[in-house]
């Protein structure tokens, strides 16, 4: 959604801090460099000049490798939806929200309970996406229990085509992955070029720090990069485990472990869009966790996507996520501190809508509820309109013991000052809330999900397109062994 | 200093974290010829445990567990090279632990492998990426009560299955209890898989580790 921003960035760094993690970066991908694995990552870094850095795969990157790909990598581009209509602008400067992904575990309507994600929730989640309107993407937020291992990144991809026409936040599973989503993408967009012409999806692709690539990343990576499609780095440092404890520290593997994935992606395919993007964490050090919804962890956020901005890149970050098991308190508080904090940070595009358990647990309810947390961080976006130059001859007309309620003035304003939230936020009278059930906003958010979700369902897709999506999905299912799709109700 | 002052010092200097203290005190004990079982048993398992309760206090952090761990395992080796051939076994039940192939994810596991060492066990960790052949060579060789695998993948989950099928085949399935954890797995999965059980955390890993190495019987299951 366009909204246009008038409040200024929140730069958690300043400008000198800022240059000097991007120098210290530099510095360790050409000491220690990244262990990448055996074959075509290997032979594209060092065929561009990249030299052995001893050890086992390590692979040491000079700057001026890394400076030639921040060259070709583009400052800005857009995801289209199923009608080719731009709907997500990475790099523009504007704030775009998705669905947080990939749970494996689904929370019940009640708030408390929950099971594992099976394909009739994907398409229930598909379709709640589609009817948020603060949602810019969709997003293949839940992994299936019921579909093969092999395949569940295509079939979900699939679900998200065939009931949402959002543009979609995705990523591949296996090393093999992206070959077969790209198909399913280039039959809704009418082909291979078209798709690249209008990209409807982006890829998460994260490396393994600390400073490492797993083969099935570097695979889809160069997949992402070759065929067009947009890629996001999702590099995750957890502060005091995988990464060093000092918050500075986990920026800095950060910044390296994603300026080799945008080496590594633009030597594959020059000019290939790619978002410069990250999930990392602190580490909880008596539970051993990976909580999303830390202050320190939201910092972190703000800081790698400062460096990612001051790169040039369009960035993203998972915040707005909550560790919390339920839908309590905590759920609330953490999802809008980590949203609000992203948006002023000026994050492309956030990913956390729905997520609880760290990235463990989507609800459906905790969805509809965040949705209207974005909704009030997208006012706060457009600041205070500073036009109107009638406000204090309104109040010298109205005078002492006046109001305001039946002036021409507020008739004019009051409706673009005030954003009005969902019936989910209760803003009732006592008396009118307790006639009315006095339900709290869960109760409230799981009445909304089942109003949404039984709307009558819009198409989506041609019943050409939806003929080919099948044709292909079946084809892959065939080979993972199964008879037949299943069942989506 | 008696033998007893010996192994308090062991157990002390490894609680305080207080490195070249607690490599000298092993030396020490050593020198003066306590048997190094004695040594790894009353002396630095003791101190181990001793973190590990500090821990379930909250008096003490994984960041202590993990340096712990570490000094530990370095004495122990110690002591156990000065073992004279063919003496007695030492630590207590064997567990073997790894993140399984094609998986390079290690922190999990790398925690579990601190906190089973604070439990009484004795750790061999393979690390990462490891093959189903290693784990079976390793559970024979070493003789272990347990066998933890790791995958934080649900494209590698699939190789714990191939794990446990391969101790089938080598008839060790039975002798060892198994369990599974990382990110994409659960309780279903190990029921699916046929594993012995699953833990989402460090701590309810050493839990279940401890119930089933009581469950199998192994003699050496008492520090569980």
């Amino acid at each position: 959604m366009r909204i246009e921003r008038k409040l200024p960035l929140f730069d958690i760094l300043n400008e000198e801090t800022v240059k000097s993690v991007v120098e210290d970066a530099m510095g360790l991908l050409e000491n220690p460099g990244v262990q990448v694995p055996d074959g075509e990552t290997a032979s594209l870094l060092f065929d561009a000049g990249a030299r052995s850095a001893g050890g086992e795969n390590h692979v040491s990157i000079p700057s001026g490798l890394v400076a030639s790909a921040l060259d070709t990598a583009p400052r800005q581009f857009s995801l289209y939806d199923a009608d080719g209509v731009e709907c997500v602008r990475y790099g523009s400067g504007e704030v775009h929200f998705d669905p947080g992904s990939a749970a494996v575990r689904l929370l019940e309507p009640d708030g408390r309970g929950y099971r594992e994600p099976r394909v009739p929730d994907l398409v229930k989640l598909a379709r709640l996406a589609g009817r948020l309107d603060e949602m810019d993407a969709q997003s293949t937020a839940l992994v299936p229990a019921d579909v093969p291992r092999e395949i569940a990144d295509r079939y979900r991809l699939y679900i998200a085509l065939k009931y949402c026409r959002k543009p979609v936040v995705t990523g591949a599973f296996v090393p093999d992955g992206v070959p077969p989503m790209m198909k399913l993408l280039a039959a809704c967009a009418g082909g291979e070029e078209e798709l690249k012409g209008k990209p409807r999806a982006v890829f998460d692709c994260c490396p393994s720090p600390p400073l490492m690539w797993s083969e099935a990343t570097c695979r889809n990576l160069i997949d992402c990069a070759k065929m067009g499609l947009p890629a996001e780095l999702v590099s995750m440092p957890l502060a005091g485990a995988t990464g060093p404890a000092t918050l500075l520290g986990s920026v800095i593997q950060h910044t390296a472990e994603t300026l080799s994935g945008v080496v590594i992606h633009q030597l594959s395919g020059p000019g290939s869009p790619i978002v410069y993007g990250g999930s990392p964490s602190v580490f909880d050090m008596r539970q051993g966790t990976t909580p999303m919804g830390s202050m320190e962890t939201l910092m972190v956020d703000c800081a790698m996507s400062q460096v990612g901005r001051h790169l040039g890149l369009p960035t993203h970050a998972y915040m707005g996520l909550s560790d919390s098991k339920v839908l309590d308190a905590q759920a609330g508080l953490e999802a809008a501190s980590g949203t609000l904090l992203g948006a002023l940070a000026g994050i492309s595009m956030i990913s956390g809508a729905g997520m609880l358990e760290f990235e463990s647990c989507q609800s459906f309810e905790k969805l509809v509820i965040d949705n209207d947390v974005c909704a009030m961080v997208r006012r706060l976006l457009s600041g205070i309109d500073t036009s109107d130059n009638e406000a204090a001859g309104v109040i010298r007309e109205v005078g002492p013991a006046g109001h305001f309620l039946a002036h021409k003035h507020t008739m004019k304003w009051f409706q673009k000052e005030q954003w009005l939230p969902s019936a989910i936020i209760d803003r009732l009278p006592r008396t009118r809330w307790e006639e009315g059930g006095r339900s709290s906003a869960l109760e409230k958010a799981a009445v909304r999900v089942a109003e949404l979700v039984s709307a009558e369902p819009e198409p989506v897709v041609s019943a050409d397109i939806e003929k080919d999506l099948t044709a292909i999905i079946l084809s892959e299912a065939k080979a993972a062994g199964m008879a037949r799709l299943l069942p989506e109700s | 200093m008696s033998n007893g002052e010996l192994l308090a010092r062991v157990k002390e200097t490894l609680i305080k974290l207080d490195e070249a203290g607690f490599v000298k005190a092993v030396d020490d004990s050593l020198g003066s010829g306590v048997d190094p079982v004695v040594i790894i048993e009353d002396g630095i398992g003791a101190g181990l445990r001793a973190l590990g309760d500090k821990f379930q206090e909250g008096e003490v952090f994984i960041p202590h567990l993990a340096m712990a761990a570490d000094m530990a395992r370095k004495e122990m080796d110690k002591a156990k090279s000065a073992l004279a051939e063919g003496g007695a076994p030492a630590g207590g039940p064997v567990a073997v632990i790894g993140t399984v192939r094609d998986d390079i994810h290690d922190l999990g596991k790398n925690l579990v492998g601190a906190l089973l060492s604070v439990s009484g066990f004795s750790v061999v960790d393979l690390g990462k990426d490891v093959s189903p052949e290693k784990f079976v060579d390793e559970v024979r060789a070493s003789k272990a009560a347990l066998v933890g695998m790791s995958a934080l993948m649900t494209t590698t989950m699939v190789n714990q299955r191939a794990v446990i099928r391969a101790l089938k085949d080598e008839g060790l399935r039975d002798s060892v209890g198994v369990m599974v954890g990382g990110a994409p797995t659960s309780g279903g999965w190990a029921e699916e898989i046929g594993a012995d059980g699953h833990a989402d955390d460090a701590v309810t890993a050493v839990r279940l580790a401890s119930a089933l190495v009581g469950k199998i019987g192994s003699e050496k299951g008492r520090n569980a």
